[in-house]
């Protein structure tokens, strides 16, 4: 029962997942802004490390506090986020064209994406809405 | 979702892609002049581009937690001429003619101006549609609970 109060493991989930693709809906609008730009490479935002690693054990709703800003050189690292979770990785897209400007931007695979990542960001927010409207279909009976 | 930052990103786009625009209409129309402002033939335009950090408000960057460099946006550095030499066309009464009958011309290419200008509209179309789909992402975050 207790798994019904909010923030639930899911609603945590689903907030992770929106709040990663709202970045990564930015690194693809740098890519399509930068469409010309001559030199500039095209970048993505992967993040399905980060949200394999919410579910695992050891990584609690507890922030791990340090008792330095700066963590001691002798200490076990620990991952990027305050919830223990793995950081996206920004990475560099391979070049798929052939152009001498030294520009890696694949228009057609930018706006797929685009549209993909909003797709994916539109369900997540429906399910994050459903479960709520669940919550208030329990407490209203 | 930091929405102004997206819209930014997008229109930094459309405003470096309608200004390649200007400048290929510039060149289109200026295909026959002999003369520009400092009295030489008209020389062809273009906008030197470039990738750009500074789109969205330093406060931002400063509130930015996830650590990740912020996406560039792209600016339009500056307008240079090209360094063809004009052409020399044999049209000995034009008024403009020099002692042998040639009068220099801009060597604009029409399908060369074509092809960047389709370039230009292109990409405008698509930061267009990418804010589309940021203000849909944005109206999607604004329904849940609804």
């Amino acid at each position: 029962m207790s798994d019904l109060i909010p923030p639930t493991s899911t609603m945590k989930m689903l907030e992770r997942s929106l709040d990663l693709m709202a970045q990564r809906h930015q690194v693809l609008l740098g890519n399509v802004a930068n469409e010309e730009t001559p030199r500039f490479k095209a970048k993505d935002l992967e993040f399905q490390s980060v949200l394999a690693s919410i579910g695992k054990p050891g990584t609690g709703a507890l922030p791990v506090s340090t008792t330095d800003a700066a963590p001691h050189p002798r200490h076990l690292p620990l991952p990027g986020q305050a919830d223990g979770t793995s950081p996206p990785v920004l990475k560099e897209l391979p070049r798929t064209s052939f152009g001498l400007d030294g520009n890696t931007v694949s228009i057609e695979k930018t706006m797929a994406a685009l549209h993909d990542n909003s797709t994916l960001y539109s369900a997540a927010s429906q399910i994050l809405s459903r479960k709520f409207q669940g919550l208030l279909a329990a407490i209203r009976g | 979702m930091e929405i102004e930052k997206a819209l930014a990103l997008s229109a930094s786009g459309l405003e470096v892609q309608r200004r390649r625009m200007n400048i290929i209409a510039s060149n289109l129309a200026n295909v026959n002049s002999t003369k520009s402002v400092n009295g030489a033939p008209y020389r062809r335009r273009d906008l030197l581009i470039r990738a750009d950090r500074t789109v969205s408000q330093p406060f931002g960057t400063l509130l930015n937690r996830s650590g990740l460099p912020e996406p560039p946006g792209v600016k339009s550095v500056k307008v240079v001429e090209d360094h063809r030499p004009p052409r020399q066309m044999y049209e000995p009464h034009h008024p403009e003619a020099n002692a042998d009958g040639y009068v220099l011309m801009p060597d604009i290419n029409t399908i060369e101006e074509m092809v960047n200008l389709i370039g230009a509209s292109r990409a405008y179309e698509a930061n267009v549609t990418a804010m589309t789909i940021t203000k849909t992402m944005a109206q999607r975050a604004l329904d849940i609970g609804r």
